[in-house]
């Protein structure tokens, strides 16, 4: 049976969604929940979406405007995350392990902090861009991102032992 | 080491769980439609409701966003350069905001993202003696900082800029925007709208800071380069120039945007972080290899190019000069300035020179080095924009942005 251009969307668009998602929730369920609400829209609106010609761009769009907002906030908690230590403070694993402190300090951000780092260095949007997807100033979206690097360093120079260099570099 | 910027790029673009795959995501976003359809008419005004209700009962009082007294400041003050323009080597202007923005602490998981209130002060300073003192002159509206037609490049925006007569001109919201011929003391608002160009078109300055519109922009885009300082960088033979989307090559236009080709840059380069240039003819560009940053020139317009240093980080501005020189900031902790000489294959640290510069480029004869971006806990900001009248050897700094 011919796939409609919806379904075709969708099996071509998954997995870039579920990376966004996962990016920006860093939750398996909660991910799969954040790209069933964006293709619930997104087929709400598929003809038009479809005649404009970039579906992903507007999945994208839809996607990050639900995870910012506050409905979704209220209505939809992610599961808790493991925002406790895992590992005995003298293991050697614990103090290498960047990747893991990266996530614990990230489920920690705001979530507009969050987004804006995901549409950074997920993406490599310009501030200009990132702002007009969020609706804020260029400005404002620097200060977030500074805010939200600042709140990770601030994570990395107090756990134990996480051998990360922390760079203040400006690129 | 690694950097946490780095460390963010490979937790984001690792591995990511599979998901339920394509038909049973499929099955989920019928189901929930179905849902959604039945409830559709008793929802809305349960929802509403039900919003005001959980924003009350979720939030703990003190828990909004705002922290309480002895926790951390309840704001933060950044300043933002939104350009400087010399129309000579004496008459300069810099449009420069001062910000203060409520200062955004951890949310508890539930509550509701809090609002981000900003307030900013726009400045405008002037000087008549190549940046030796200046003087803060009145401003005649806000400037515009998110305007259709008009791409905002982050120190180097199109609001301020050399009008067809000469004369400067300042762009604010709705497309109004003023000029004057006495240095700022008395501005004219112009009866016609500000030009946005026409549709596909893409806003960018000339290399004596006019505003002109490419007739498009280059095929893939423009890339989120930030050490160039422009989307497209214009030189003084009429041509722009950009580094390419992907690939290790460079687009440059010398129809005004009718066509872009892409100029291969050297073998082993993999992709292009940024190109400058002044006249046209010589430029420069730092590509990626596998073995690390390269910095490449061109002397022919970018018919070939060759290898002239490799670098240990990426540079976070540089700027073709007159002479054939080049500019650039390390992007490092510790920053600072280097010059390559025009021929030359090794760097010299430039001394006194603003060692956390962002965009650089050359206005009026001028060498323009702005910090773009400076954030900080207290209100009294630093400086943010150097300037340099002989080419780079010695830089005065214009004064800080006030909140």
């Amino acid at each position: 049976m011919r796939q409609s251009a919806f379904e075709q969307f969708v099996g071509e668009s998954q997995s870039a969604l579920m990376r966004h998602a996962y990016a920006l929730t860093g939750d398996v369920h909660a991910s799969e929940d954040l790209v069933q609400d964006t293709l619930v829209r997104m087929a709400g609106a598929w003809r038009r979406v479809d005649r404009e010609g970039n579906p992903l761009g507007y999945a994208r769009t839809v996607m990050l405007r639900l995870y910012v907002s506050r409905w979704r906030v209220l209505r939809r908690r992610p599961a808790p995350q493991p925002l406790v230590e895992t590992a005995e403070p003298r293991d050697a694993y614990a103090g290498v392990d960047a990747r893991d402190a990266v996530r614990r300090g990230l489920a920690g951000l705001p979530r507009l902090q969050r987004a804006v780092l995901v549409l950074s260095y997920l993406d490599d949007m310009a501030d200009e861009d990132i702002a007009e997807l969020l609706n804020r100033r260029p400005a404002t979206i620097r200060s977030l991102r500074s805010r939200g690097l600042h709140a990770l360093r601030d994570r990395f120079s107090t756990s134990d032992g996480a051998e990360v260099g922390v760079h203040r570099g400006t690129n | 080491m690694a950097r946490i910027e780095d460390l963010l790029r490979q937790e984001f673009r690792g591995d990511v769980p599979a998901g339920p795959g394509p038909d049973a995501m499929l099955a989920r976003v019928a189901k929930a439609r179905r849902r959604r359809a039945a409830g559709a008419v008793a929802g809305c005004a349960a929802i509403l409701g039900g919003l005001a209700l959980a924003a009350v009962s979720v939030i703990p009082p003190g828990l909004t966003g705002a922290p309480g007294a002895g926790e951390q400041p309840a704001h933060v003050y950044h300043g933002q350069v939104i350009n400087t323009v010399f129309t000579d080597q004496r008459h300069g202007y810099v449009v420069q905001q001062g910000c203060s923005l409520d200062n955004v602490t951890r949310v508890p998981e539930g509550a509701p993202t809090p609002d981000v209130h900003e307030r900013c002060q726009t400045q405008l300073l002037v000087t008549e003696d190549g940046g030796l003192t200046w003087r803060t002159r009145a401003l005649p509206g806000d400037p515009a900082t998110k305007d259709a037609g008009v791409p905002l490049v982050q120190g180097h925006s199109l609001m301020l800029w050399v009008d067809g007569t000469g004369r400067l001109a300042f762009g604010g919201w709705d497309r109004r925007y003023w000029t004057t011929a006495d240095g700022a003391v008395t501005w004219q608002e112009s009866a016609t709208p500000r030009e946005v160009g026409p549709a596909g078109s893409m806003g960018v300055f000339t290399a004596d800071d006019r505003l002109t519109f490419l007739t498009s922009p280059p095929p893939e885009g423009i890339p989120a380069k930030k050490a160039q300082p422009d989307p497209a960088v214009p030189a003084t033979d009429g041509s722009f120039w950009t580094a390419c989307a992907t690939g290790p090559c460079v687009r440059v236009t010398r129809d005004h945007g009718a066509t872009w080709p892409a100029m291969s840059t050297v073998d082993s380069a993999t992709s292009v972080d940024w190109v400058a240039t002044y006249d046209g003819r010589t430029a420069y560009a730092s590509v990626r290899t596998p073995g690390g940053y390269r910095l490449v020139r061109t002397s022919d317009g970018g018919v070939s190019w060759s290898d002239v240093l490799g670098m240990p980080q990426p540079s976070a501005g540089a700027a073709a000069l007159p002479d054939g020189d080049l500019l650039l900031v390390r992007a490092s902790e510790e920053g600072g300035m280097y010059r390559l000489r025009a021929g030359g294959s090794t760097l010299e640290p430039v001394a006194d020179a603003p060692a956390h510069a962002g965009p650089m480029y050359v206005s009026g004869g001028m060498v323009v080095a702005a910090q773009a971006w400076q954030e900080s806990d207290r209100p009294d900001l630093a400086s943010m924009v150097c300037v340099s009248a002989d080419g780079g050897a010695t830089w005065t700094a214009v004064p800080a942005p006030v909140d």
